[in-house]
């Protein structure tokens, strides 16, 4: 019986729960990250489990090897560190060698506001992207995040699942079929948003403002990046003379970068607005959407933009008015109050 | 097979991986040539257990060249065991040829595609643990290069693998001291090496590389031993070696011999 997750690492967990219960060549792996479903791991399947501590790019070396030798492998850990800090160990030692490893990343953009940007995930799309072969997922559902794992096991090559911890609006049927990769979650007219992940209800909700100011948008759900279903994504694309990407991701070589390519290749005469975070470093702290509005990502200034974008008025209920969280002076106050002792 | 029979087989094996590379116009033949000796022991002398006719057998020990550009004795070895037909040799680094100037796992009898240093011990290790969680007997041999324990990766595996009790795998540390521009005592210094792998948690050898009367010892138990430690064998040489003109200088890491250099190279290898 398919089960209804209303948390992400639950979904996630309890459904590698079942097949590593089912399969004791199963392994998760963590990099010294914990989730509450760990508890029952280390309980009931203790020699699936292993925490092989702050060492991603070993933890990945490890995984391809383990996957040599006969086992699966999943491997979990904070997005950034098992990304970026192991990027030639992803590329090398697991997708040049098409290896069934599992990267489950935990967290996306700004899931970790107030951390500084060490811990913002402002980049992990764009590079995980260029690695060839792997399978990506960037859930916008609970039930995806099941889905994504079901299918990563099945796989016969190396997944990527891009997780964030919501909370997200339950979009989808547990059971609904995933394979496509894209949904069309809306239907709409004036303008086509493109969302991925966790921007995916903030476009729903977007898309209600807009509404309120008589603009008919669709919505698409790209929850798959990688293979790329392109033929349904065009279809989309070019039924719609506009199209705005948004992502919580950098606008270079992200979601917004992946509809330019295909806008351009497929020969489209669509034009694209992409709204994601600026090519800079924030060092702000605040909750996650006053870091959005520091881009124009936040629920308002998406709205705002896109209908000075269409030319028409931004809806009331779009204008309330927009704090981004301003910068830190302590420096400044330290140096004085030391200059002047 | 004994001494004087490996001691054959390692010098064709270096002429003919010198031929090879003089064809191609290309290769790393000062790393390849330093741990020649230790790759004809293991292939030759009965330690590693494998199966040419059937590459993928799953109880077969792994070979893991970590140093993956020190590919070129590794190939001649492949060829003479009968993993790929001897003529292929000849292809080595040509347009179209399956053997590139690094490891790559599509070569039979290649277990994992190397190149980039301070992954092989990694992918070695859980090789090697997926070996203790299935009860299966294999070994597992990683080959690393010195100049690959400056990558901090290689020090990550080193406390995974005695933190897992991977007894089943033995590592062999080329220390020809070279990189390929400088001496790693002058860039990043390792020494004392031993010292290092033994506070880590590894059993240590220390062993002349290039003397068989050495390396047959070392590798002895190494299907038997009763011990959880990983085993490092600190494999003593010279990179480059048997090519006078090129032995333990930095450019015999990616230059060829040249003019009279190539015959002075045969004759000694002769």
């Amino acid at each position: 019986m398919t089960r209804v997750y209303t948390e992400a690492r639950d979904a996630c967990f309890e459904e590698l729960f079942d097949i590593a219960s089912r399969d004791r060549d199963v392994i998760l792996l963590t990099a010294d990250t914990g989730a509450f479903a760990f508890k029952r791991f280390r309980k009931e399947l203790p020699g699936q489990f292993f925490n092989v501590g702050i060492a991603e790019q070993n933890a990945m070396s490890v995984a391809a090897g383990l996957v040599l030798g006969g086992k699966r492998v999943f491997v979990f850990g904070i997005s950034n560190f098992v990304t970026l800090r192991c990027f030639e160990q992803l590329k090398l030692d697991i997708c040049c060698m098409d290896l069934p490893v599992t990267v489950i990343g935990m967290g996306t953009g700004y899931v970790y506001p107030k951390d500084g940007p060490t811990h913002h995930m402002t980049d992990v799309l764009s590079l995980v992207r260029t690695l060839p072969g792997l399978e990506i997922w960037s859930p916008s559902d609970y039930s995806i995040i099941a889905a994504a794992v079901r299918s990563a096991y099945r796989s016969t090559g190396p997944t990527y699942i891009y997780m964030d911890k919501g909370p997200f609006d339950s979009m989808y049927a547990p059971d609904a079929d995933f394979s496509e990769g894209l949904a069309l979650l809306r239907a709409g007219r004036d303008v086509t948003l493109v969302a991925t992940g966790i921007m995916v209800p903030q476009a729903m909700r977007v898309a209600e403002q807009l509404s309120e100011g008589g603009i008919d948008a669709a919505v698409v759900d790209l929850y798959r990046l990688k293979p790329l279903n392109v033929p349904r994504l065009r279809g989309l694309l070019a039924a719609s003379r506009r199209v705005v990407t948004m992502e919580e991701n950098t606008i270079i070589g992200g979601l917004g970068s992946l509809v330019c390519e295909v806008v351009a290749e497929e020969g489209l005469l669509t034009r694209v607005k992409r709204i994601g975070m600026r090519d800079t470093y924030h060092c702000e702290i605040g909750d996650r959407e006053s870091m959005r509005a520091l881009d124009g990502i936040d629920l308002n200034s998406a709205t705002e933009t896109i209908c000075q974008w269409l030319g028409t008025d931004v809806p009331t209920c779009a204008t309330a008015p927009v704090v981004p969280v301003k910068s830190c002076s302590c420096d400044r106050q330290w140096t004085s109050s030391e200059a002047s002792r | 097979m004994n001494i004087g029979q490996l001691e054959t087989i390692a010098r064709q094996t270096r002429l003919r991986a010198l031929e090879m590379a003089l064809h191609a116009g290309a290769g790393h033949l000062g790393g390849s040539f330093s741990c020649t000796d230790v790759l004809v022991a293991l292939y030759y002398g009965g330690f590693l257990r494998h199966d040419p006719a059937n590459p993928d057998w799953d109880d077969r020990d792994r070979l893991i060249l970590s140093k993956g550009h020190a590919n070129g004795t590794l190939y001649v070895i492949l060829a003479d065991r009968g993993y790929f037909r001897e003529a292929e040799l000849d292809n080595f680094g040509r347009q179209g040829s399956c053997l590139g100037n690094h490891c790559d796992k599509t070569v039979p009898g290649v277990e994992i595609t190397s190149g980039s240093l301070g992954h092989g011990l990694g992918v070695a290790s859980g090789l090697a643990w997926s070996a203790l969680l299935s009860g299966r007997d294999y070994r597992v041999f990683c080959i690393v290069g010195d100049g690959e324990c400056q990558e901090g990766s290689i020090w990550e595996a080193a406390m995974f693998a005695s933190q897992r009790r991977l007894g089943n795998l033995v590592a062999i540390l080329d220390r020809n001291r070279l990189g390929s521009e400088d001496f790693t005592e002058d860039s990043a210094g390792l020494d004392p090496v031993e010292d290092k792998w033994t506070v880590f948690g590894w059993e240590v050898r220390s062993i002349d590389g290039h003397d068989f009367a050495q390396i047959l010892p070392a590798l002895e138990d190494c299907h038997t031993r009763a011990s959880h430690q990983p085993l490092m064998i600190v494999a003593n040489t010279v990179k480059g070696k048997g090519m006078p003109t090129l032995e333990n200088t930095p450019r015999s890491h990616h230059t060829l011999p040249k003019g009279e250099e190539i015959d002075i190279a045969r004759r000694a290898l002769a």
